[in-house]
């Protein structure tokens, strides 16, 4: 019997929501589970310091339902678009393995960076092989995840007759990715601890040579931020080639939420490498700030994501596009 | 470059070049602020451990004057002297050496020889009786007062040794040696106010044999007095035994750490002062400061680049709108209207483009209701001339002469050229007015194309040109209007022919695929140049093709027409050409469009 203003869970859904109620006890059990480190640079008392920690932990987690709850639905869209044999279908289908892809990395390198919380930060031989692990699935992951969006976003370029030439967005990309290597080798290494850590308290950020990080960690980095550039204008050109004025609406909403997305995901990747010991160098205010801004980065995308997917849904049910 | 990559950029120099710039102007200007400030503050301390080293020297002065200046101990020394070794004496040097050991802390030994260097009297029993003469504190001693500072082991702090000769009437009768503690002198070095956790205060002295070494422990090397030779690299500490007073804002330590460090010179000990701090612990401010500006930069040009990625899509969108509209209209669909998405400038200027739009379909409506009334009034009389033309060159009206007929032909032949203009001119109005109509049947394409193979014939033949055909043996059907077609058909070959040379070659060819055929004709003509193709479809458009029409009269409409009539038929023509090699119009239709 269906109660009255309230809808059943699909059973597809249901099972998502299981899966994040899972990821949050477990990333709150491995964080509880880890030992208490006292930070000297920030005079507030341990209460305090709690009551900050839970500002952010709990939207964070919460992303993480909302990011979830997004490729639902627009992978809900695509099944939908499947089968309605929508010329499109393909091109989303990658779209949506490249959000999945990058829901992934937003929840699995915290709970890998939990996992390593377990262990003190002297135990080096267990410290070095975790930190590599999750700075090269912080970096191989999204990386795949760009590639899908961006040949997600090519074949709806081609289904629009817009086989265009590569070389027209590449002065934009360029610059821009040009831009952001620079200030990232600038961050990374100046970075003091980013082979070993001279501070006990501090792990170092990617136990590699100077080579190997360039070669294995800023190489591929560039290669997904100008890979997750090139994806949004893509888009943006999709968008500009619907006729239709319903789903030209729908599209640009999903437009945008692609690129709050994309830029959260660029600027995780960017803070997170950059290392502990630098961002332990900034002041509290500054670190809640942008924190603050990219949990509501993330959240405002995959919300726009997921409302955009519905329209497209519910236009590809109608028999519109 | 696109709109959207010029406003990416713009962007991206307005908002992020004066940001970068004022970063690291404030950067260099913090960086060079910390090394003025540190460097002053370290010049401060070593001023003032350098005037406390000097007290600490001037103090012990005094206490060995102090100590030789005493009359009674000088008098007993002398009577022991001369009386030759009176145990009386002898006990009374010794108590008083023990008092004076007692009375100040800093004392640890004191010895008292007679100038052949035995030694008369000292605090520490071992010694007395023992002969010293070759020891240095002895030979240092015999002559003048001295202030050695000593470590005689690993880990052993290190004493003052000082000597001096005791005198009697300007007579030397002994040398006294002076053991004090340097505690003083290492709580000076080991006091680390005002220098952080990595600062602090070296001391180092030459050896007789010129060995720099450092006499105080270290900060982080709590063995290393009199122990850890000064390295070559660690030039701070060398400058400072050099006796140069120096400001270094980067040189590095004992430890190869990058350090800021001022050097002084103690002449009196001949000792080097350096006061220093690592780098790192200096410039952590301005280190903190580029740490937050990266990390700020960095989120800035991502959102900078990502919100000028949606600006210029909200920007350019209109515009485009307004491009692609303008794009249809110059193909002549002058119904087309942009889509009236904002009430800003841009949109004022979609609103004015529609008007325009509007007041320019009203005028072509009007010319081609014009062109349809005039086309149809001279239709009339010009049919007219026509049958009456034919009926006199078919002698129903009496016999002419060969002049008569050769006069009467060319008016017949003006007379078809004007009719073509005219139907053509008909058609465009009706194409034009949407008042073409298909009348769709099942057409045979192999039978159509052989029927405008037949037509054309006698033409190509006259031209001595080759005309081959390639189609299937069995039917293709398609459902279609075979008149229109007919008249694509005969366009095509008619204008093949027309722009061919003599014993040129013309192709007609049918291909069918699963949903639809293709009908291409391909000549080895003059071929069309790169900026006539683009107008090649329009209305009244004529290409300069260095061929003399024999037929004369076209009015560039021909192609307008085919190109309308397999739109109308949801297919579509391209054209492939080079010129002075040939030209080929390819024709697509679907099998069951029409």
């Amino acid at each position: 019997m269906k109660l009255l203003g309230k809808r059943k869970p699909e059973p597809h859904k249901r099972l998502y929501y299981v899966l994040i109620v899972a990821a949050w006890l477990l990333y709150l059990v491995l964080s509880m589970s880890a030992p208490m480190t006292t930070n000297t640079s920030v005079h507030i008392s341990r209460l305090v310091l709690v009551l900050l920690g839970a500002t952010i932990i709990v939207p964070y987690l919460l992303t993480w339902l909302l990011a979830v709850l997004g490729w639902y639905h627009f992978n809900q869209f695509v099944r939908s678009a499947q089968l309605k044999h929508l010329h499109h279908v393909s091109a989303f289908r990658w779209v949506s393995r490249g959000l999945g892809l990058l829901i992934v990395d937003l929840i699995g390198v915290p709970i890998l960076n939990a996992v390593r919380g377990l262990y003190p930060v002297t135990e080096i031989t267990i410290m070095k092989p975790l930190t590599i692990l999750s700075n090269y699935f912080h970096v191989a992951v999204p990386l795949i995840a760009f590639g899908f969006l961006f040949y997600g976003s090519r074949k709806l370029l081609r289904h629009n007759h817009y086989a265009q030439s590569i070389h027209s967005k590449v002065l934009p990309t360029f610059v821009s990715v040009l831009l952001l290597v620079v200030l990232f080798c600038l961050s990374a290494f100046t970075n003091p601890s980013r082979q070993t850590s001279s501070n006990p308290a501090v792990i170092a950020t990617y136990y590699l040579p100077d080579v190997l990080i360039a070669l294995t960690i800023i190489l591929p980095l560039a290669i997904t931020w100008a890979l997750g550039l090139m994806t949004a204008l893509n888009t943006e050109r999709y968008v500009h080639s619907l006729a239709d004025p319903r789903w030209r609406r729908a599209i640009i909403s999903y437009f945008h939420g692609l690129l709050a997305i994309v830029s959260s995901a660029i600027i995780l990747q960017g803070v997170t490498a950059i290392g502990n010991q630098q961002l332990q160098q900034i002041s509290l205010v500054l670190t809640f700030a942008i924190v603050y801004l990219f949990i509501f980065i993330q959240a405002w995308g995959y919300i726009v994501i997921r409302t955009s997917a519905r329209h497209l849904r519910q236009l590809v049910e109608a028999g519109n596009p | 470059m696109r709109l959207i990559e010029k406003i990416i950029l713009i962007l991206l120099g307005v908002s992020l070049l004066p940001l970068l710039l004022a970063g690291v102007l404030l950067y260099f200007s913090v960086q060079h602020t910390i090394t003025q400030q540190v460097t002053d503050h370290l010049s401060a301390i070593a001023t003032i451990e350098q005037s406390r080293i000097t007290g600490i020297e001037t103090k012990n002065q005094k206490l060995l004057m102090n100590f030789t200046n005493r009359v009674s101990l000088r008098n007993t020394l002398d009577h022991y002297n001369r009386s030759g070794g009176a145990s009386q004496d002898q006990l009374q040097l010794i108590a008083s050496l023990d008092t004076t050991l007692k009375t100040d802390s800093t004392f640890a030994r004191i010895t008292l020889m007679n100038p052949t260097g035995q030694v008369v009297a000292s605090t520490d029993r071992s010694l007395v009786g023992s002969n010293l003469a070759t020891s240095d504190l002895f030979l240092l001693g015999r002559t003048k007062a001295e202030t050695v500072l000593e470590s005689w082991g690993m880990g052993q702090n290190p004493l003052f040794y000082l000597s001096s000769p005791l005198l009697l009437n300007g007579n030397s009768i002994g040398v006294v040696t002076m053991e004090v503690k340097a505690d003083e002198l290492l709580a000076l070095v080991q006091d680390y106010t005002g220098l952080g956790s990595t600062g602090e205060v070296v001391l180092a002295q030459k050896l007789s044999d010129g060995t720099p070494v450092y006499i105080t422990p270290l900060r982080f090397d709590g063995q290393a007095a009199f122990n850890r030779i000064v390295a070559a690299s660690n030039s701070p500490t060398l400058k400072a035994l050099a006796g140069q007073e120096m400001t270094f804002s980067n040189a590095t330590d004992y430890r190869n750490t990058p350090v800021l460090a001022v050097t002084r010179y103690i002449p009196s000990t001949g000792w080097g002062l350096v006061v220093k701090i690592d780098r790192t612990e200096a410039f952590a401010p301005s280190d903190k400061l580029r740490s937050e500006f990266l990390l700020l930069a960095f989120m800035s040009s991502t959102i900078v680049i990502f919100a000028a990625i949606a600006l210029a899509e909200r920007v350019a969108q209109p515009i485009l709108d307004i491009d692609e509209v303008a794009e249809e209209v110059s193909r002549g669909k002058l119904s087309t209207r942009v889509p009236l998405s904002t009430k800003d400038e841009i949109g004022n200027l979609a609103s004015t483009f529609n008007d325009m739009l509007d007041n320019l379909e009203m005028l072509d409506d009007a010319k081609s209701e014009f062109v349809s009334l005039a086309s149809h009034q001279l239709r009339t009389p010009a049919s007219g001339v026509k049958a009456l033309t034919e009926l006199l060159l078919n002698g129903y009206a009496g016999q002419l002469t060969d002049k008569q007929r050769g006069y009467l032909q060319q008016v017949f032949d003006g007379n078809e050229r004007q009719l073509r203009v005219i139907n053509d001119l008909l058609n465009v109005a009706m194409l034009e007015a949407g008042r073409l109509q298909l009348k769709k049947t099942l057409v045979d394409l192999p039978s159509l194309i052989e029927a405008t193979v037949t037509e054309m014939n006698p033409v190509i033949l006259l031209r001595k040109q080759n005309l081959t055909v390639s189609k299937p043996d069995h039917p293709i059907t398609i459902e279609a209007d075979g008149d229109k077609l007919r008249m694509v058909l005969d366009n095509l070959v008619s204008n093949a022919s027309k722009y061919t040379q003599e014993g040129g070659d013309i192709k007609l060819s049918l291909h069918s695929s699963g949903t639809g055929v293709s009908l291409s004709v391909a000549d080895t003509g003059v071929g069309i140049k790169k900026q006539d193709l683009k107008k090649l479809f329009q209305k009244f458009s004529q290409v300069n093709n260095h061929i003399d029409d024999p037929q004369g009269g076209s009015a560039g409409l021909g192609l307008y027409i085919v190109k309308k009539i397999v739109e109308l038929h949801k297919g579509h023509i391209r054209v492939d050409s080079t010129p002075g090699k040939g030209t080929t119009f390819i024709v697509e239709l679907p099998k069951g469009a029409a």
